[in-house]
């Protein structure tokens, strides 16, 4: 397996693949700023709503809703268009909300004949100082959203706050996918290790933890500058970035106690039963523990997973050849590592000799 | 009950050598003693929240201190002779037990000081009590098997605080957790989920670290 190439060209494809398509697929249009975010029921309102790869030229083409909930729907009574990708909306809110509470949050719908509809989740905050719900009800139900274009082309979501750095999925999150993947081999060739106690194993479980290493820092580095993006900083104290931050530290002693140790056998033995110890540690560490704090990064406990709401059909045909990929190449650079590892072995030997 | 007359000899066996030589007690005490006088003399007001991690972070250098003596004091015939006559199971057991032991009784130590020089912040001594038997018991687990690692790497030092301390932070995180629980500092409303998780990362790194030990102890 080690000396064959496919797997290494399935991989180099793929991750060209993952290039290719993952970085020039445009995205959909969508809404990029919408202002003010709150009104009062019974007003005229007016919105600037600036959006994104949006080619705007004639008004009576445009359609745009406020929604509330999945029943309620309320059709704008004018749209201005200012520039390719810049309308003034008017919306008359009825005198009531559809709804008892003091506030009730819409979302926006801006539908464009030639182009795929838009979604603006949580737009506006519209508040009210009684209520009388039928009436609210009636007037919230003179129009439908229908008649949506959708847009077949092959494009990615567009998603508001990430937008196109939305694109770093096929790269941070692959790579840490690959990661684990690299340290579960390296693990087992650590097993392998203790139990038969060949140096050959050894070689292969730290190459593969090595080169796991590294991947963890690539990982690292591409989700700090997607903070940077997102959350306005490279690294924020949060339970899953600290989580990961910890697990690299022991690694990265993994890394110390086998520069530390020069007898070979020792190195090897000391090095798998830490990388086994190590990685029970880490199981808490990364995936249960953060999972019980809130978080300001996506999977359990805090923001929504990118799971079934962001991550639609076209991003997922880049996503898992992405993961295939990136994990191919991580084995081809530790097959690389411990072929030269073994060489070096045996021309240490010989030169001994 | 074989197994537990032997562990228990063991444990007998370390306590006997540490009391003969009582430097190692004195010294540990003592260091307590100098990191809580400095605390006490650096902070002019000690807060809820810097009494807690304060306490942490004193006892986990205390007890690296402790533990990082477990097997250095074996000279390799007296490691031969060990080797010959008992299971490593026992070994490791005994180990973890007594430094779970020494850990606990260090950690009481350094809280009547702490409180003794300003003041206890916790609501319920019970529950700050089975937080310290939870940790201690980690963190015996982990350093007794990082002490065990360095030793069959050469005795070094320096590689027990370097590999013992990232192993050592979910467990003392989740005891900051709930150390901070107990101040009233913030409710918390997973006290159950934090103490089994704290026992079932301390069982699952004892199960590895028996299974390794036995690996290493025949080197």
């Amino acid at each position: 397996m080690i000396r064959q190439s496919w797997w290494k060209y399935l991989g180099a494809l793929l991750i060209i693949y993952v290039i290719i398509v993952g970085l020039l697929t445009p995205m959909k249009p969508g809404v990029y700023e919408f202002t003010p975010i709150n009104t009062k029921a019974g007003k005229s309102f007016t919105a600037d709503i600036i959006t994104y790869n949006t080619h705007y030229k004639d008004s009576s083409q445009l359609r745009a809703w406020l929604k509330i909930d999945t029943s309620y729907a309320l059709l704008s009574s004018t749209i201005e268009i200012q520039e390719v990708n810049k309308l003034k909306v008017t919306f008359d809110i009825p005198n009531y909300n559809p709804s008892t509470s003091d506030v009730v949050i819409a979302d926006l719908v801006i539908d464009e004949k030639d182009e795929h509809f838009m979604v603006l989740p949580q737009a506006l905050y519209i508040t009210q100082d009684s209520s009388q719900v039928d009436e609210g009800a009636l007037a919230w139900s003179l129009s439908n959203i229908e008649n949506l274009s959708e847009n077949t082309d092959f494009t990615f979501p567009f998603r508001w706050i990430t937008e196109e750095s939305m694109r770093n999925l096929f790269f941070h999150v692959s790579i840490w996918f690959a990661m684990f993947i690299l340290l579960i081999i390296g693990i087992i060739y650590a097993i392998k290790y203790l139990l038969s106690k060949d140096l050959k194993w050894d070689i292969y479980s730290s190459s593969l933890t090595h080169v796991a290493i590294v991947f963890g820092i690539i990982g690292m580095l591409t989700g700090s500058f997607w903070a940077k993006f997102a959350w306005g900083q490279f690294w924020i104290n949060d339970p899953k970035l600290n989580m990961s931050a910890v697990a690299l530290l022991i690694y990265l002693a993994y890394w110390v106690l086998r520069v530390s140790i020069t007898d070979q056998d020792v190195r090897a033995r000391v090095s798998a039963a830490y990388s086994l110890f190590a990685f029970a540690a880490l199981i808490p560490l990364v995936f249960v523990l953060p999972r019980m704090m809130d978080s300001m990064h996506p999977g359990n406990g805090g923001n929504p997973a990118f799971g079934k709401d962001d991550l639609d059909n076209t991003m997922r045909m880049v996503f898992y050849p992405a993961i295939i990929g990136f994990t191919l190449l991580g084995l081809w650079i530790s097959s690389l590592y411990i072929r030269f590892q073994l060489l070096w072995e045996s021309y240490m030997i010989k030169r001994s000799n | 009950m074989q197994d537990l007359i032997k562990i228990w000899s063991l444990v007998k066996k370390d306590l006997t050598v540490d009391l003969r030589e009582i430097y190692a007690f004195a010294s540990v005490f003592l260091f307590v003693l100098t990191c809580v006088f400095i605390v006490f003399k650096a902070f002019d007001q000690i807060s809820l929240q810097i009494w807690v991690v304060t306490y942490w972070i004193i006892l986990i250098f205390v007890s690296i201190n402790a533990v990082l003596k477990s097997f250095k004091d074996e000279s390799s015939s007296s490691r031969m002779y060990f080797y010959s006559i008992l299971n490593p199971l026992h070994v490791i057991v005994a180990k973890i037990i007594y430094n779970f032991i020494f850990v606990y009784t260090l950690s009481l130590i350094l809280w009547i000081i702490l409180v003794f020089f300003s003041f206890n912040p916790f609501e319920s001594i019970g529950q700050f009590l089975l937080i310290l038997l939870c940790a201690s018991f980690g963190f015996s687990v982990v350093f007794t098997f990082v002490s065990a690692l360095s030793q069959s790497g050469g005795n070094n030092s320096t590689l027990l605080s370097i590999l013992g301390m990232p192993l050592i932070i979910p467990i003392l995180l989740l005891s900051i957790k709930l150390s901070f629980a107990n101040t009233a500092m913030l409710d918390d409303t997973s006290l159950v989920t934090d103490f089994s998780l704290l026992v079932g990362i301390n069982l699952l790194l004892t199960g590895i670290c028996m299974l390794l030990f036995s690996i290493l102890w025949k080197a």
